[in-house]
């Protein structure tokens, strides 16, 4: 599979403009969370997880008691001796038994039957598109905030330079944003500012007075400009965040959620962490092999984060939800051999994890014997049901602003 | 003699870095002489010899540590080669190409093929268009990177035959679903020959592309509104009959090194430049730089520059070998690896490239000026200069900087008395404006 971002544009009314002072004020550690908050310690915090490329939520999350099942995937179902079942009808593929523990204690809904409503494009440009945007209609050259920026918008606390965290080398489109309070890095060591401790004030105050709009500046000069504005405090929190768990972040997905929890546990900036989980998930061929090396891990890494979490005292105040732009085809697509793979689907399952979630399933299952004329799933909720949800239910943002049309549904205790 | 500011602009789209002594020698030519000079007789790429790769084949079960070793290696050489002597229009062109007809180690990992198709691209870069897409379907590394090694016709493999419509020639909209399927069987039947089949020492030249007609389609097929057997040159040959082709082609091209919004008329008369040059590359760049655009104000200042454009350029600001900057922290920060594009759509001339953590790594590359050693050619010239904050710029080829940018050059240059040290910082400054950021 090949991505082909979105262009990249983005279009500020305001910016932040820090003077000297303000900016030493900023770089005081401590605690911004100002409104009260009935649950402990710290402002609540959103981890999204990307699956790139459109993961095979019919065989995550397994309908294996339904002969449909096996009768449709053929050589592509997990045999029912490998799933790991959770009642007679349902189960979860084979590599994530950390996973399913954490369903079994309650904390895990299943979002089921999640897809775009319109007509179905099949496309991962679009469908990405359509997802971070968080509109029906995708970005389309209209729009110049996704879901996630849109939630900052609403939450971030003013005075603090940054909110949104793209576990990436640039920002996502789902989280830009009027305010831009963006920062973006894929490794913790990619950049640092090593300036001569006697000349750190100067040089610092002259990277800020450049980032200043000036009104001679031509169209590109000013995007320049505004790209200078949030370099610093990048820095400068990158320079709390510390080192990744070793222990598990031998794996890229290790990595990536090992950094994330540092970057939540620096202190109480970033509220919301978009993690593009560099596995590829778009099983064209090899999908059996594949996911479950995928899955396997995702599990691995995501168990660990969540004990971290634990540990650092986030966990009451963090959700992880996963997305992706669309499920897969129900039928295998006729590879000879061993490739057997699954073209583009429609409708997904999604999890919802955290210690307030109220576990379960949410929404219908859809129909494997009624199926569009792709051979595709019926979805039966809205994605912007889901962003609506944790949007809302979770970050306490209003789903009308951040997912208009989104459906919040009650999964949080 | 020519306008100083408009030769500036000229040397700073054809090359990799512009030096005040190129900017004199050309200005004393009147503007004609100075196009003939730096566009229609620019060399083509000089790609001798080759990194010191170490031939060692590891099978799909070993670790591919050292397959990381080649691919450094070739980055390195290619860095160096590219800032000694520095890169003009020829080097420029072959870099564009890469961006637009793409193949990566993410997919290649044997690097000396990556490397044979660098070879590819700078042969043709300053050549024929036809002849280069011809050449490069059946290229090695991008028989692999788009799945064309071991396509059958039985079953065809759409990737190669969508991307070369839609990324590399017509653009999107241009061709049909029906085009790709009919092309991904045309081009069926071609597979990869010699590869090991255990680790060891191993000779890459050995690697070549062969094609097995029992495996292809070798039926007819209707592609792009004509039905015929086609073969690798007949499908390119058909491509290049589309009037999308030179149309679609020469707007990238024009993005690239003049504006990135030109009207309509300017690309269709700009496609058909290409088209009655027989998609000879230069008639249409003499085309391009001389388009009145390239030198209105949509032109000047506006051009988005790369990460690899900004590290050469500041190995030049700083008077050092491109080896002695530390490009790997800066490619990983910047997300962009020469040989190794983030996808097929290779890296886009637009906004991403200025946002904050591009900024940042470019601050944190600029601030590695405070590592030279005093005896360092630039250090020396700012420190010893009457006027330390132009020598600076001239370093830096800041030939034209805001007034914000010029303000802060003076504050720290009266803020700090070793004149070593304000060296050092006003090349850091350099590097960090956002004025660095934009050709």
């Amino acid at each position: 599979m090949k991505t082909i971002s979105s262009p990249f544009s983005f279009n500020r009314r305001d910016f932040l403009t820090i003077n000297s002072v303000g900016l030493a004020a900023l770089l005081l550690r401590g605690s911004f969370s100002t409104k009260a908050d009935k649950l402990s310690k710290g402002p609540r915090r959103l981890v999204v997880l990307e699956m790139n490329g459109g993961n095979d939520g019919l065989n995550t999350f397994i309908p294996y008691g339904l002969g449909a099942y096996y009768d449709r995937r053929k050589d592509l179902a997990i045999a029912q001796s490998q799933v790991l079942p959770l009642n007679s009808k349902w189960g979860f593929h084979p590599a994530l038994p950390r996973l399913k523990k954490r369903y079994e204690t309650g904390q895990v809904a299943a979002f089921l039957g999640v897809g775009f409503p319109g007509k179905q494009e099949l496309s991962h440009f679009a469908m990405q598109d359509i997802w971070r945007s968080g509109y029906l209609t995708g970005f389309y050259d209209k729009v110049q905030t996704g879901w996630l920026g849109r939630l900052l918008d609403q939450i971030a606390e003013p005075t603090i330079p940054l909110a949104g965290f793209t576990l990436a080398a640039s920002v996502s489109p789902a989280m830009f944003s009027q305010a831009d309070k963006n920062a973006a890095s894929e490794y913790i060591d990619s950049t640092s500012l090593e300036i001569p401790p006697e000349l750190t004030n100067i040089l610092r105050n002259s990277f800020q007075k450049m980032a200043i709009a000036n009104k001679t500046d031509n169209p590109v000069l000013k995007v320049a400009r505004r790209g200078m504005v949030n370099s610093l405090p990048i820095a400068d929190l990158l320079s709390k965040v510390g080192k990744p768990n070793s222990a598990y972040s031998q794996t890229y997905t290790g990595y990536a959620l090992a950094f994330t929890a540092q970057i939540l546990a620096a202190n109480d900036w970033i509220r919301v962490v978009h993690v593009p989980l560099p596995l590829d998930f778009d099983t064209h061929v090899d999908q059996l092999s594949r996911q479950q090396a995928n899955l396997s891990e995702l599990d691995t890494a995501l168990e660990s984060f969540l004990n971290e979490l634990e540990r650092l005292n986030l966990a009451d105040q963090t959700v992880v939800v996963t997305t992706s732009e669309f499920g897969r085809r129900v039928s295998d697509n006729d590879g000879d051999g061993s490739e057997h793979g699954t073209d583009h689907g429609t409708a997904n399952t999604h999890f919802v994890i955290g210690k307030r979630v109220k576990g379960g399933m949410y929404g219908d299952s859809p129909s494997l014997t009624k199926l569009d004329s792709n051979g595709n799933l019926i979805i039966t909720q809205s994605f912007q049901d889901l962003l609506a949800t944790v949007a809302e239910g979770w970050m306490q943002a209003s789903a009308r602003e951040v997912v208009p049309g989104g459906k919040v549904q009650n999964i949080f205790s | 003699m020519s306008d100083r500011a408009e030769i500036a602009h000229l040397l700073k789209r054809t090359s990799f870095n512009v030096s005040l002594k190129q900017v004199e020698e050309l200005t004393a030519l009147d503007w004609e002489q100075a196009l003939n000079v730096v566009v229609d007789k620019a060399a083509p790429p000089q790609v001798i010899g080759k990194p010191n790769f170490r031939n060692y084949y590891l099978s799909p079960d070993d670790e591919d540590e050292d397959y990381d070793k080649d691919f450094y290696l070739m980055v390195e050489f290619e860095l160096a080669r590219l800032a000694n002597p520095i890169g003009g229009l020829g080097d420029r062109m072959l870099w564009f190409w890469h961006g637009l007809i793409t193949s990566g180690y993410s997919e290649v990992d044997v690097s000396p093929l990556l490397y044979r198709q660098h070879k590819l691209l700078a042969k043709h870069a300053l050549g024929n268009f036809r002849e280069m897409m011809i050449d490069i379907t059946t290229d090695a590394a991008m028989l692999t990177y788009l799945s064309g090694d071991g396509s059958t016709g039985d079953a065809p493999n759409e990737n190669y035959a969508r991307e070369v419509m839609e990324l590399f020639t017509l653009g999107r909209n241009n061709y049909q679903q029906s085009d790709v399927k009919a092309a991904a069987k045309a081009l069926a039947g071609w597979y990869l020959k010699a590869y090991p089949s255990k680790s060891g020492p191993f000779d890459p030249n050995r690697i070549k592309a062969f094609f097995d007609p029992e495996s292809a389609y070798n039926e007819p097929v209707t592609y792009l509104g004509v039905t015929a057997k086609f073969d690798v040159p007949a499908i390119i040959n058909q491509i290049f009959k589309q009037d999308a082709c030179a149309t679609h082609t020469a707007k990238k091209i024009f993005q690239h090194f003049v504006h990135s919004d030109p009207d309509e008329k300017t690309i269709h008369s700009l496609g058909a430049v290409f088209r009655n040059a027989n998609y000879e590359i230069k008639p249409l760049l003499a085309a391009i730089f001389r388009h009145p655009d390239f030198l209105s104000s949509k032109a000047r200042a506006t051009r988005i520059r790369l990460p690899l454009e900004i590290l050469l350029a500041t190995a030049a600001a700083f008077s050092m070998p491109v080896a002695d900057l530390d490009h790997y922290t800066y490619f990983n920060a910047t997300k962009h690896w020469i040989f190794d594009p983030p996808n097929v759509a290779g890296w886009p001339l637009d906004n991403r490239w200025l946002s904050a953590p591009q900024a940042l790594a470019r601050i944190s590359l600029g601030l590695t000026a405070f590592e030279l050693p005093n005896r360092n050619s630039a250090v020396q010239a700012i420190s010893q200069a009457k006027e330390p904050v132009l020598e600076a710029l001239k370093q830096a080829s800041l030939y034209e900087v805001s007034t914000t940018t010029l303000n802060e050059f003076n504050r720290v240059a009266s803020s700090i008395s070793s004149s070593q040290t304000r060296a050092k910082a006003l090349l850091a400054l350099a590097i960090a404006s956002p004025e660095f950021a934009i050709s």
